[in-house]
């Protein structure tokens, strides 16, 4: 089942790494962070994710799972 | 090798003490072993010779660490043997002692079987030998390395040019210097922090020894991994790891620890001294048979090797452990991050960048220490005239650095280095022609030098400069910017980069970037024309990988590939999915494929088949099976005929024949193709066929011969397919009544049974079995049954064939019956039956009805007039026939001591005799020992007979002679191996022993049971006579032991 993720990096990535990222959506938060979110298959590309973004040096803020619409969170910091 | 030793510490007999001879002998000396002074000599000495009462040796010291470590030496012939001691304060005399009596039995052991060798006639063995034992020349030693393909091979165990100027990083050097006193030293950051560059300052600054290995993605499957980790071993001592290297290369699986084992014993015996063991970029391992074999290596680290791991991701090893215990050292991001001198140093020197100091400022707060990050801010600003604009775009912008900086650097190159640069970034690596194959251009190699010149990212590999790669980071980037601007080129440049290394012999990056592109197609073809073949040389994991990648639905349809992945499957254990596979194979096998491939799917098929029905220990139908797949594989496939004729070799086993023909069969396999584990099983497979021709001491030679195979005696017995060495010349010692001997190869190989999955079930029921029977010899029955329960417990665990398992159960009747549990016994007899007259033997069930022979004859001790005793007549004589035709002399022998104790039985002492006397006949050549005096005193009475006719009066003599030893050492007269005592005691016996045992004297006795005296002493004769004691103090523990009050 797929599952709706919202990783938090530091520092603002160029939108063309969507691609990169499985197609996860870019965006920014104001605050001079990334936030890659979108539909992942699962736990293991999640994890392919999380590889590229440490293969890059990037720093990890957190990691959601997004569990229903109304973007209620499960879990929280990575 | 060991130098003559100008001091001797001897002991001497006239003295009774140890003496010290110094000097070549011109001074002796008193200094007492063990003392002060004994050890204030030996830290000074470097070596000495011992000469002990129980073997001679010459010791040595190597300082480890600045710590002295002892080993002692000897030689036979051209052989070294090296045992290690301890250090100084464990060179006792007892340790001394026992050392050389250890190197002494392995050589009294060598001598014996050369003294065979030369009893026996040259014939079959010595094309044997030759073929089998061929040495392997030097030269070959990169056919055993995985990537001996990979021109890189080399460039892997260098240690990186380091560019000719960096920042030193004197304070992170000084940390390095712990890495002499600690076993791991972890450098953990992501990419882009200098990891490597670290290390590479520290290597060039370091005095002491260092080896390298710079690891890669594909790196990540076990064999490949091991293979290079020893050759990055080797370029401080070459003859680390060459037996393990071996083992690799087998197709089977080789246990992790095994191999770490190995390799942990060749560095404690080799002459290197203090050194560390760099992997660099460790983040590529995750497979598991990976990490245990690390956590053992770490757990079992030689004291003078010291591992230093760097790595973007903590790798899963003990490290909290580690930490605990003081053997880590870590060096993480904070710990590498350049400081703010740090920043300014690399801009200025290495960068030639003078800026002022709020300019570094900025850059380092934008930055932080990144080194990656403050290189590209570097080539950014390097020939720009408005660096105070660039510098205050920079900081006000929160864009990742990154992207930033290398778009700012991608943008300033000419279109040309923009374009190949983004082409050849799927590329791993670089090398001119490869680029040119890629990009379709020409002059790569030039553009290549350029790139470095300029500092831009690009890493020379080798020497020679013809490969290169781009700074992971960099080429992740260009990666990326490929992907977003020009995804459509992808498929084209991955296939084109297939195509050249396909041409250029290298398929497993050929197959990478075939799945790559993705072009299935290629990736298929390229898979079936290498896969099993002499390309991937065990790198199984590897292969799995790829067929993991493909499409289930493209898989399905190709019944080449499906076969060769359940082969694969089948070799790592994985039955169920490798017959799943198969079940594939055969479904889309149709007539249009062409005619080779689908012979040789059928013959994988069978194959398969024979290989799981023999790890299951049904040996008749995997020799079957075997056959099949002999008849599909067409006459060129060699290799496949040499694996599977490895099965149908098996057949003796089935039918019980051991006819010269078969003997050809096998020698012939063992100078065919093949490899070494293959040649290795085969040899075994001809020692135990000889000693079924009762042809022990030929057996034992063939053994040694390939003990000889291996350079350190350790090798053979951690090779995993070979308990099978251990098991069958422990088993030949056991029959010569060597019995020490016998259970220390025996147990070896137990314990190699323990720790691995072993397919070969008879060689495991042989082992077993032997180690029962040898622990029976020794009368220690509970021992015996433990290891048959054991045995027990392994065959339901692994799912054994009936026919073995009944094997065992029939050795277990055995020890039963040497206990006097002949009720026991019989039970279980009477529910089996005796092969049907007219059928032909089953020659898997002869252990059974050898069993069952000595229960009946036990039974018929006890009712003389049993008829049941004719019928075991009728077929001892049956087996006697069937193993006199198919040459089978060890059960002869056995059949004719069991004929000779039945005709005791029925008091037919003529026939006995006779029977006897051609089992003597037969036996006397190859010192068969046990075989007779496991049948116990009836067997010791009727050589008395066969004594007193004069047959074999000298081999009779020394069997005898073994009689009495064992006697002496186990201490358990008069009990007859099969059924109590062979004369059990009458009531009245009974109750004068147990008036005995209480300590009543004779008169005593005589009073109480209202007897004479002289009544009581015939009695107590009859009881010692029975007994087989001649004391009275014997007759009391005899009576406990055997529980008969």
């Amino acid at each position: 089942m797929m599952n709706h993720y919202e990783i938090r990096v530091k520092g603002q990535l160029d939108p063309q790494w969507s691609e990169w990222f499985e197609g996860l959506t870019i965006s920014y938060d104001g605050e001079g962070n990334t936030i890659l979110h979108g539909l992942l298959v699962d736990q293991a590309a999640l994890q392919g994710v999380l590889m590229k973004i440490h293969d890059l040096a990037l720093t990890l803020l957190a990691v959601n799972t997004i569990i229903s619409s109304r973007g209620q969170q499960e879990s929280p910091e990575a | 090798m060991p130098k003559k030793a100008s001091s001797l510490l001897a002991w001497s007999s006239a003295q009774q003490t140890y003496v010290l001879f110094l000097d070549a002998g011109a001074i002796q000396c008193s200094i007492e072993p063990e003392s002060a002074v004994w050890f204030a000599w030996l830290d000074q000495v470097s070596s000495f010779a011992f000469s002990g009462q129980r073997g001679s040796a010459t010791l040595r010291k190597e300082i480890i660490h600045g710590e002295s470590y002892w080993y002692a030496y000897r030689r036979t012939g051209e052989k070294l043997t090296k045992k290690y001691i301890g250090k100084t304060a464990a060179l006792t005399i007892a340790r001394l002692e026992q050392c050389a009596s250890m190197l002494e039995a392995m050589q009294v052991c060598r001598e014996a079987l050369q003294q065979n060798e030369l009893l026996t006639p040259p014939d079959a063995e010595e094309c044997v030998s030759q073929a089998t034992f061929r040495p392997e020349p030097d030269s070959s030693r990169s056919l055993f390395y995985p990537g001996s393909h990979d021109p890189l091979f080399a460039a892997k165990l260098q240690v990186p040019r380091s560019r000719t100027q960096f920042v030193s990083r004197s304070h992170l050097l000084t940390r390095l210097q712990q890495v002499w006193t600690t076993n791991l030293t972890l450098i953990s950051a992501p990419a882009g922090f200098g990891k490597t560059t670290l290390l590479t300052q520290w290597v060039t600054k370091s005095e002491r020894t260092v080896a390298w290995l710079s690891l890669e993605p594909q790196d990540n499957d076990p064999t490949r991994f091991l293979s290079y980790l020893i050759a990055a071993l080797q370029t401080l001592d070459p003859h680390v790891g060459t037996s393990v290297l071996k083992l690799l290369r087998s197709p089977e699986p080789t246990p992790s620890e095994t191999v770490v084992a190995l390799l942990t014993n060749d560095l404690m015996h080799s002459t290197v001294g203090d050194f560390a063991l760099v992997l660099d970029d460790y983040h590529h391992i995750t497979a598991e048979r990976i990490q245990r074999a690390m956590i053992s290596l770490l757990e079992h680290l030689p004291p003078q090797m010291h591992l230093v791991i760097a790595t973007r991701a903590d790798p899963s090893l003990p490290l909290s452990c580690l930490r605990t215990h003081g053997h880590l050292l870590e060096m993480r991001a904070a710990d590498l991050r350049f400081s703010l001198e740090e920043t300014r140093l690399f801009l200025q020197n290495v960068m030639g960048l003078a800026l002022p100091i709020e300019a570094i400022h900025l850059i380092e707060s934008r930055v932080e220490g990144w080194i990656a990050g403050l290189q590209l801010a570097a080539l950014s600003l390097q020939g720009r005239a408005d660096v105070s604009t660039f510098l205050s775009n920079f900081s006000g912008s929160h864009r990742f650095v990154l992207d930033y900086l290398s778009e700012e650097v991608l943008t300033r190159q000419p279109t040309w280095v923009q374009s190949f640069l983004l082409q050849t970034s799927i590329l791993d690596r670089l090398s001119g022609p490869l680029c040119d194959a890629v990009t379709g251009q020409k002059g790569s190699e030039v553009a290549l030098e350029k790139l470095e010149q300029a500092n831009l990212f690009v890493v020379s590999l080798d020497d020679e400069q013809r490969w290169y790669r781009y700074h992971h980071l960099f080429a992740e980037v260009l990666r990326r910017q490929l992907y977003s601007l020009q995804p459509e080129s992808l498929p084209e440049l991955h296939r084109r980069a297939s195509v050249w290394y396909e041409k250029h012999g290298q398929f497993v990056e050929a197959v990478n970037h075939a799945l790559a592109a993705p072009d299935f197609e290629q990736a298929v073809c390229l898979i079936e024309s290498c896969a099993l073949s002499e390309i991937l040389q065990g790198q199984l994991s590897t292969l799995l990988g790829w067929l993991d990648a493909l499409p289930n639905a493209l898989a399905q349809t190709r019944p080449f590939l499906c076969a060769q992945q359940a082969i694969a499957l089948l070799i790592t254990g994985q039955v169920d999915a490798a017959l799943l596979r198969m079940q594939e194979a055969e479904r889309s096998l149709h007539l249009d494929l062409p005619v080779e491939q689908i012979q040789m799917v059928r013959g994988w098929m069978a194959l398969l088949h024979a290989g799981i029905t023999y790890s299951k220990g049904d040996l008749r139908q995997s020799v079957m099976y075997a056959q099949e797949a002999l008849r599909w594989f067409p006459e060129n496939e060699e290799h496949w005929r040499a694996a599977v004729t490895s099965f149908a070799n098996y057949s003796y086993l089935v039918s019980g024949d051991v006819r010269s023909a078969m003997e050809q069969q096998i020698v012939a396999a063992i100078c065919g193709p093949g490899n070494l584990y293959t040649q290795l099983r085969q040899t075994a497979n001809l020692a135990r066929l000889q000693s079924m021709q009762g042809r022990l001491h030929q057996a034992a030679l063939t053994y040694a011969q390939a003990e000889q195979r291996f350079p350190e005696h350790i090798s053979l017995y951690a090779f995993a397919g070979t308990p099978a060495y251990s098991f069958g010349l422990g088993d030949v010692l056991r029959e010569w009544n060597r019995l020490d001997e016998a259970e220390y190869h025996l147990t070896e190989g137990i314990e190699l049974v323990r720790q691995t999955w072993l397919m070969d079930t008879h060689v495991i029921l042989l082992g077993y079995v032997s180690l029962a029977r040898l622990k029976l010899a020794r009368r220690a029955f509970a021992e015996a049954l433990s290891v048959l329960e054991e045995f027990s417990h392994l065959a339901q665990e692994r799912d054994y064939n009936a026919v073995f398992i009944a094997q065992g159960v029939a050795i277990q009747m055995q020890i039963e019956l040497a206990q006097g549990n002949l009720a026991r016994a019989i039970r279980w007899a009477d529910e089996r039956t005796w092969p049907l007259e007219g059928e032909p033997l089953n020659y898997l069930c002869e252990r059974e009805y050898l069993v069952m022979a000595r229960v009946r004859i036990a039974q018929g001790r006890k009712e003389p007039k049993c008829a049941l005793l004719h019928e075991v007549l009728g077929v001892l004589d049956r087996i006697l026939k069937d193993a006199e035709t198919k040459s089978r002399k060890s059960s002869v022998i056995e059949v004719l001591l069991l004929r000779a104790l039945t005709f005791a039985v029925l008091d037919d002492r003529t026939q006995a005799l006779l029977s006897l006397d051609r089992a003597l006949q037969l036996a006397e050549p190859e010192g068969y020992i046990r075989l007779f005096i496991d049948e116990g005193k009836v067997m010791e009475a009727l050589l008395h007979q066969a004594q007193a006719h004069g047959s074999a009066v000298d081999y009779v003599g020394a069997l005898l002679a073994a009689y009495c030893t064992q006697r002496e050492t186990v201490g358990l007269p008069g009990m007859s191996p099969s059924g109590g005592l062979i004369e059990p005691l009458t009531e009245r016996e009974r109750e004068v022993l147990r008036l005995l045992v209480a300590g009543l004297s004779n008169a005593a006795i005589a009073e109480k049971l209202v007897i004479t005296v002289g009544t009581v002493k015939r009695h107590i004769n009859s009881i010692y006579g029975k007994l087989g004691v001649n004391s009275r103090p014997q007759a009391i523990r005899c009576a406990h032991m055997l529980g008969l009050l």
